[in-house]
């Protein structure tokens, strides 16, 4: 098929538009990150979910959120944040290792950072 | 010859530097078995870097940067501030010993550490023993800023410098506590 001269322009502008936009999306998906979610049902048969969620998402849903709840919930954590963010610092410069282990006849819990993941084992 | 020596010097003081810069991270490590019931032992690895970076962000009620503000050091009309203070500057030796049937309790200050022990026997025959052995760098650390205030950041900082120890056993019929530091990330 051949196209006119301003037919072509015309497809080859919206064709780099659409992978522009593609391109943008991609990046902006991969600039806020992919959030995992990885559940092991310890049980026979039990299942194995493992789930992406691109950050971007994240800013999304707080749109939905009502604002008053939001603004709540900011003011709350507002005064925390430094000791989170020094926490969260502390955390990604650690090794990896088992932070927080109990053992008992009833449960199991095992809080560890492993391979730049905080992984929390609750039995 | 002088060229020599004064080579050997400068790389003798090469590697210590580079030996200080390499200490390894410090852990603090609490261990609680706790027999009754449930069999449960709790275990915790915390470097003390990570503590010491949270420390100076927590501006809470009397802690701020790093610091706990104290109104009063008096406990039961004891001032352990003044008490610690004159450790401080004491020589070696026993401060305290009380002895009863029910309780021994012996503070001293014994090679560059304060040691607190305590012996407590219930009248069911039961007994529990508290040792605490804290480097004597630390509670100087720890007294280091005003007098209404304890510099616990400053008492971080001077437990990472300080060499593996046990800070504290405590050994009970059916618990066991220790909390001790070392270079290594887990519990043996």
């Amino acid at each position: 098929m051949r196209l006119s001269k301003g037919m072509s322009t015309t497809a080859a502008c919206l064709l780099t538009l659409s992978l522009g936009t593609a391109a943008a999306g991609t990046a902006t998906v991969y600039d806020a990150g992919l959030i995992s979610v990885h559940v092991v049902e310890k049980k026979k048969e039990g299942n194995n979910i493992h789930v992406f969620v691109p950050g971007i998402a994240v800013p999304i849903a707080m749109k939905l959120a009502p604002d008053r709840e939001l603004a709540k919930a900011g003011a709350k954590i507002r005064q925390h944040l430094p000791i989170i963010q020094a926490a969260l610092e502390g955390l990604e410069e650690c090794p990896d290792t088992v932070f927080v282990e109990v053992i008992s006849d009833r449960e199991y819990v095992r809080v560890e950072k492993r391979g730049g993941r905080i992984l929390v084992d609750v039995d | 010859m002088k060229r020599k020596l004064v080579g050997v010097v400068a790389l003798a003081l090469i590697a210590a530097v580079a030996a200080v810069a390499q200490t390894p991270e410090k852990w603090l490590h609490v261990k609680v078995e706790d027999k009754n019931g449930n069999n449960e032992i709790v275990k915790v690895n915390v470097p003390l870097s990570l503590a010491e970076k949270v420390l100076p962000a927590i501006n809470v009620d009397r802690v701020r940067g790093g610091k706990v503000r104290i109104e009063t050091s008096k406990i039961h009309d004891v001032d352990f501030r003044a008490i610690l203070d004159a450790v401080k500057n004491a020589q070696d030796g026993e401060f305290v010993t009380v002895e009863s049937t029910k309780e021994n309790v012996r503070v001293a200050k014994s090679g560059g550490y304060l040691l607190v022990k305590v012996k407590d026997t219930k009248s069911d025959g039961r007994s529990e023993q508290v040792d605490v052995k804290v480097p004597m760098t630390v509670v100087e650390a720890l007294l280091s800023g005003d007098p209404n205030e304890l510099d616990v950041l400053a008492a971080l900082k001077a437990l990472s410098a300080h060499g593996d120890t046990v800070l504290v056993e405590v050994t009970g019929d059916k618990e066991t506590v220790r909390v001790w530091i070392d270079s290594k990330n887990t519990q043996a």
